[in-house]
């Protein structure tokens, strides 16, 4: 293969531009850790509620989460985030479309974390269900029969439990989430994944530069791993059965 | 035992043959690829209006994948293989440079601009169009020059020449711009349909097809300011002279024997699939000059 190999690529810059490719990557980054962070925690606090609520005895609200889970987990994210981008600003009233179109500072960012948040919530939805109805239904039976409201059942003896059960695959969660926001791209966000091809459109040197992205997602990711296995183990009970 | 001998004997000359029917030139590069594979693979872009997409029955076509197939003809005659085979490999702007440069296409057909940046990777042939950037604005914008853009949001396509022309405009006009990133032609032109950018720049003659296609044609106009001069031109692997020689020849036979100008009527001012559509762009100077005077040079 001919290929003109050159990794000092990074610290050149592009015709007309003071910034150098390196400094391309770097601000890509933020978009992607920015976009990534929010749209977890987001999605971390909704979820939750969304998930916990399905395990409750209120129908309506169990029917209406169940919904919103379905809704936003099946559909590709791709395609929310072009709805919300595109489509949205559409069916809103025309002034508060014409914000959300012109005004509205950063508008790609702004779309791509509420698609983000929702496509992820919903995924979180699932994971809290589940981890709240492997606790042992004798708990939540033998709370009751303490004299536990149904928050307090909640917040003392489900809640404090089934977020231990979900932690690990939640890890896995937050790295989907790194990896998804690589989709904001086609709504115009410059994250790590666009500025990359931004800098391969620019300098042709395709290799160097999804080489670089590839491994600032890498650390990313293990930097993430690492944080969320310290979290873990600061959650362990000991003497707990699980 | 005898029979082995015999083939042997067929593969010999047979292989003194076909060396004698390729002239006395040695094979190297491109050309010997294509002659020990049977096959040419040509890079194709899939919506790429006029120069190379994808018709209704999913074939490539256009004017780039014309000029390729010109010089697909002429590699069957040099090489002596009527039944060359033609792969034709889909590519992205992303891809176009690796997939050429480790070999899975041997031709570039879409739409490249060649720059001197680019050309550190590959090569090009004779330059085959000449387009200029220029920004495509809703009529009832009430925009008649780039003055007219001040502190507006405009749309460009990331990595495309039209954002650092772009950039360079606001720098050196201080027009305080909102720069938005789109991430090819298609949502370019929605952000503009849809109000979220007053304007779009991109090659004049991608604007054209672009509106052409579009719901509301009429809409649209582009600012008549040209903003850069964009040679297009075909992609080969980089030091392989004896295909780029091969290639420009055939090219440079299609310029002088004037049977290029049909080639482009066909494409810029008839009807085309799949909608029938005209794009109506009569030869530019620039591009009469390119082919009056045959040349590859980079921007």
């Amino acid at each position: 293969m001919d290929y003109n190999w050159n990794w000092g690529v990074f610290w050149e810059s592009a015709p007309g531009e003071s910034s150098s490719y390196l400094y391309w990557l770097i601000s890509g980054t933020s978009w992607t850790l920015a976009t990534t962070l929010v749209a977890f925690l987001l999605a971390f606090l909704i979820g939750g509620l969304v998930g916990t609520l399905r395990t409750t005895d209120i129908k309506p609200l169990v029917w209406l989460c169940n919904l919103y889970t379905e809704v936003f987990r099946n559909i590709p994210l791709l395609v929310q985030m072009f709805i919300c981008f595109f489509v949205i600003p559409e069916l809103l009233p025309v002034a508060l479309g014409d914000y959300l179109k012109q005004d509205l500072p950063y508008p790609s960012f702004f779309s791509a974390v509420v698609a983000l948040t929702l496509f992820t919530s919903a995924k979180l939805s699932e994971l809290f269900k589940a981890g709240i109805e492997s606790v042992a239904g004798g708990q939540k039976g033998a709370a009751q029969a303490l004299g536990m409201r149904p928050a307090q059942t909640y917040f003392h003896v489900l809640l404090p439990q089934a977020i231990r059960v979900v932690f690990p695959p939640l890890t896995s969660e937050a790295l989907n989430t790194l990896k998804n926001s690589s989709v904001a791209l086609t709504i115009g966000l410059m994250e790590l994944t666009a500025q990359a091809r931004n800098v391969s459109e620019y300098s042709f040197n395709t290799f160097e530069a999804f080489t670089a992205a590839t491994l600032i997602y890498v650390v990313i990711s293990l930097l993430v791993t690492f944080v969320m296995g310290r979290i873990e183990r600061s959650l362990v009970i000991r003497g707990a059965t699980r | 035992m005898l029979d082995h001998t015999k083939k042997l004997l067929a593969l010999l000359v047979a292989g003194c043959l076909s060396t004698g029917a390729v002239h006395a030139e040695e094979l190297t590069g491109t050309l010997k690829k294509i002659k020990e594979t049977g096959t040419v693979a040509i890079g194709y872009r899939d919506a790429s209006l006029p120069f190379s997409y994808l018709s209704d029955a999913q074939q490539p076509i256009g004017y780039s994948i014309d000029l390729c197939k010109k010089i697909v003809e002429r590699i069957k005659v040099k090489l002596d293989e009527p039944t060359l085979k033609t792969e034709f490999v889909s590519v992205v702007a992303a891809t176009r440079t690796p997939l050429l440069i480790n070999g899975t296409i041997d031709l570039e057909c879409g739409v490249t601009t060649n720059t001197v940046e680019r050309q550190k990777q590959i090569n090009f042939l004779l330059t085959s169009y000449v387009a200029s950037a220029k920004y495509a604005v809703k009529k009832t914008a009430g925009i008649a020059s780039t003055d007219d853009l001040k502190g507006k949001a405009v749309v460009v396509i990331t990595g495309g020449s039209g954002e650092w022309i772009t950039k360079n405009l606001n720098r050196d006009k201080n027009l305080g711009l909102k720069i938005l990133n789109a991430k090819d032609g298609g949502e370019a032109f929605l952000m503009l349909e849809t109000g979220r950018a007053v304007a779009y720049i991109n090659d004049d003659v991608q604007l054209m097809a672009t509106i052409a296609q579009s719901r509301r044609p009429d809409d649209y106009t582009l600012l008549s300011e040209p903003m850069s001069a964009e040679p297009y031109a075909i992609g080969v692997r980089k030091n392989d002279p004896q295909f780029k020689t091969f290639a420009d020849d055939v090219l440079r036979t299609l310029y002088s024997s004037g049977e290029i100008t049909p080639q482009y009527q066909q494409w810029f001012e008839q009807p085309i699939p799949p909608k029938n559509t005209v794009i109506n762009l009569p030869m530019s100077e620039a591009l009469k000059e390119a082919i009056a005077h045959p040349n590859d040079t980079g921007v």
